[in-house]
């Protein structure tokens, strides 16, 4: 089997109005957390995942689409690079931040009709403790 | 400090109402993100991983109190509460929404600032050594010059879409605090034959992912002959700048493939032909602009003999952080933004507001951000060094590390930049976590972060240098040593095979150990003990011992 029919993937972007990194999800919905996240594991499913991003790329929902190749660990599906662990997590450093406040998120923003798919799989956060700390502080 | 005239309040106004109009169109979907990229980025507006972020322009790294309130305001209002300085002496917000950007643009105008040539291919904010207009070791202030280049500069017509970006920078001192010899441009300014004021000019420096130190193109040009002559490097790079391929099309590789006396050449050539036309600066010019930059009304009382030193963290501090400053009673002082463990370049809002006020109390108004980070207070009386200590300290400011090796410069890194390959400001926190003990002991070192081959870190001029790197997917990093940016400047060597994130601050302890163990006497700087002993010994205490 090739790497790409074995591989899973989600898709990601920037939502245009304010950037924060967000995910597609099951209902078409562009959401900020990527337990949420619809995923890819065949290249048809990553194809559709790529032109819904370019569809509302296009409609001016999100910026810069792309997927981001997931692996399954302990259960759970983690990113396969480091780099885009950080974008999932957020900075790894906000503990440490002079006068860091975070903002509220604002969730589904950006929404889609129908096109609900199988039951989302578990997907972890990965976000480290300190950013935990941090948001909670 | 320069004032806005009615031009450039106009033509700062006008861009506000333009980009407001740009994003209200973007927004709206009238524009395309392809459309909009450049306009964006025309006005210091980047995408990053995890959102918008956008680069202020500060022209030399001088501020006023005022301002400094106002980016305090602004990261509390339209942002997460900090901002960060950096290695261009600019300062970055990592979290404004692009709804928001046109607002805090126009909260920048009441201030005469603005995010215009931070970004694109264009000459880029001049930088300066952050000790001008105070420091004993210089001829004068080297700033009216910065300030005539960003006039020239700005929104120049024949200039705004070169091959690649255009970095210069200025200093007037013997030690080169402003790392002329590592941009595409460097200016030296002092005393030329016949006793008046000219520029020694370096071209073709660089770092990025082919390092090249400038080379020295002419050692005596007339301040009257700065544009004109700037005008024909930019000319020549212009011309026979490489756009096929954009990891060549800095003026540091055409200098280097042409060669430094053909490409002077050139210059002097093109510069024949337009030297006496409309770019000659009257002395009148000079003046009017130097009179923006006149010293302020320093106290004539004599300072007092000696400095009353209260208590041992100050005296540790005023050792380290304070700099002769040219008149006689004053002193200049660097705030770190260094705290152990910290995030280098950071600053709260709050933090913003305690330099503001410190700067209107003890500084005739005036703050500098330094391209290592940090921000200084130009002229403090000497008697007023207590108190300005302990109202930093207050604030978490009074870390006494200038120069050591906690004062790491370390660019964004994986945890903003979406260039990056690896996380820099974890890593400099560790390592700032883990030297903090020695740090007296170790004495001078630089150590520089990048988290790219970018190098906006800094690490080719590292006493010792990381560069980040990916490698299968996870952060790795490369070690570089004895690099550096001052008058001496050279360019820091890969020391070998890289390391992890936890191997990487093992091996900067191993370097420093090793430093420690063979420097003659505690007077040996790391990059003299690095001179003498090459990178045998450091290589051996990485790779080969135990
Ligand atoms: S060096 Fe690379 S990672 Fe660091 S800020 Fe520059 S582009 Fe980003």
């Amino acid at each position: 089997m090739s790497k790409a029919a074995s591989s899973t993937s989600v898709l990601t972007a920037n939502r245009l109005g304010d950037g924060a990194v967000v995910f597609l999800d099951y209902d078409g919905v562009w959401v900020e957390q990527v337990r949420g996240a619809a995923i890819a594991r065949s290249p048809d499913e990553m194809r559709a995942l790529q032109d819904r991003g370019a569809h509302d790329a296009a409609r001016n929902l999100v910026v810069e689409p792309y997927l981001i190749e997931m692996q399954e660990i302990g259960g759970s599906f983690v990113p396969v690079r480091f780099r885009e662990r950080v974008r999932v997590a957020g900075p790894s450093i906000l503990a440490y931040v002079p006068g860091y406040t975070p903002t509220v998120p604002v969730v589904r923003q950006a929404h889609h009709q129908g096109e609900a798919s199988v039951a989302p799989p578990e997907l972890v956060d990965a976000r480290p403790q300190s950013v935990a700390q941090a948001e909670a502080a | 400090m320069y004032r806005y005239d009615e031009f450039d309040a106009e033509f700062v106004r006008q861009r506000v109402a333009q980009f407001r109009d740009q994003v209200h169109r973007r927004l709206a979907g009238e524009l395309t993100e392809d459309e909009f990229r450049p306009l964006r980025l025309m006005n210091g507006v980047y995408l990053q991983l995890h959102a918008y972020m956008l680069r202020i322009a500060v022209p030399y790294g001088t501020l006023s109190s005022r301002q400094m309130r106002k980016l305090a305001h602004i990261a509390r209002t339209y942002d997460k509460g900090y901002g960060h300085f950096t290695t261009r002496q600019n300062l970055q917000f990592n979290w404004p929404r692009l709804e928001d950007i046109p607002d805090i643009l126009a909260e920048l105008a009441e201030i005469e600032m603005h995010a215009i040539q931070t970004s694109g291919n264009c000459i880029r904010n001049v930088t300066a050594d952050h000790f001008a207009g105070a420091t004993a070791d210089e001829v004068a202030d080297p700033r009216p010059y910065a300030e005539i280049i960003r006039q020239w500069s700005s929104l120049h017509p024949e200039f705004s879409f070169l091959p690649r970006k255009f970095k210069v920078a200025v200093t007037a001192a013997e030690h080169d605090r402003a790392a002329i010899q590592v941009h595409d441009i460097g200016l030296h300014l002092k005393r030329i034959a016949g006793g008046g004021l000219g520029f020694a000019v370096w071209v073709g420096g660089g770092q990025g992912r082919t390092p090249l130190l400038a080379k020295k193109i002419r050692d005596d040009l007339p301040e009257a002959d700065l544009l004109s002559y700037l005008e024909a490097v930019l000319r020549v790079y212009n011309l026979h700048g490489r756009r096929d391929n954009k990891y060549k099309a800095r003026i540091k590789i055409l200098v280097h493939e042409v060669g430094a006396e053909p490409f002077a050449a050139e210059v002097e050539a093109e510069w024949r032909r337009i030297r006496d036309g409309a770019l000659k600066l009257p002395a009148e010019e000079i003046g009017r602009i130097d009179a923006y930059f006149a010293p302020p009304a320093f106290d004539p009382r004599p300072a007092r003999a000696e400095l009353r030193l209260p208590d041992r963290a100050f005296e540790r501090w005023a050792a380290r952080n304070t700099h002769t400053h040219k008149q006689p009673g004053y002193a200049v002082v660097t705030i770190s933004l260094k705290p152990v463990g910290g995030i280098p370049g950071d600053a709260s809002a709050a933090q913003m507001d305690v330099v503001a006020d410190l700067a209107e109390r003890h500084s005739f108004d005036e703050v500098r951000v330094s391209h290592e980070q940090n921000l200084v207070l130009p002229h403090v009386r000497i008697e007023d060094l207590h108190a300005v200590y302990a109202a930093l300290k207050a604030a978490g400011l009074a870390e006494g590390n200038a120069g050591l090796a906690t004062d790491i410069i370390a660019c964004p890194g994986l945890d903003y930049c979406a260039l990056a390959n690896a996380r820099s400001i974890p890593i400099s926190q560790r390592i700032s976590e883990r030297l903090a003990p020695r740090q007296d002991e170790i004495g001078d070192l630089k150590i520089k972060i990048s988290g790219c081959i970018n190098a906006c870190g800094h690490h080719h001029v590292g006493h010792i240098g990381i560069l980040g790197v990916e490698k299968r997917g996870e952060e790795h990093y490369q070690l570089l040593l004895g690099g550096s940016g001052s008058e001496d400047a050279s360019l820091a060597a890969i020391t070998g095979p890289g390391f992890g994130p936890e191997g990487i601050v093992d091996a900067v302890e191993k370097v420093v150990d090793t430093y420690l163990r063979l420097r003659t006497d505690p007077g040996e700087p790391f990059l003299a003990a690095y001179g003498r002993l090459g990178p045998a010994p450091f290589k051996e205490a990485l790779y080969v011992a135990a």
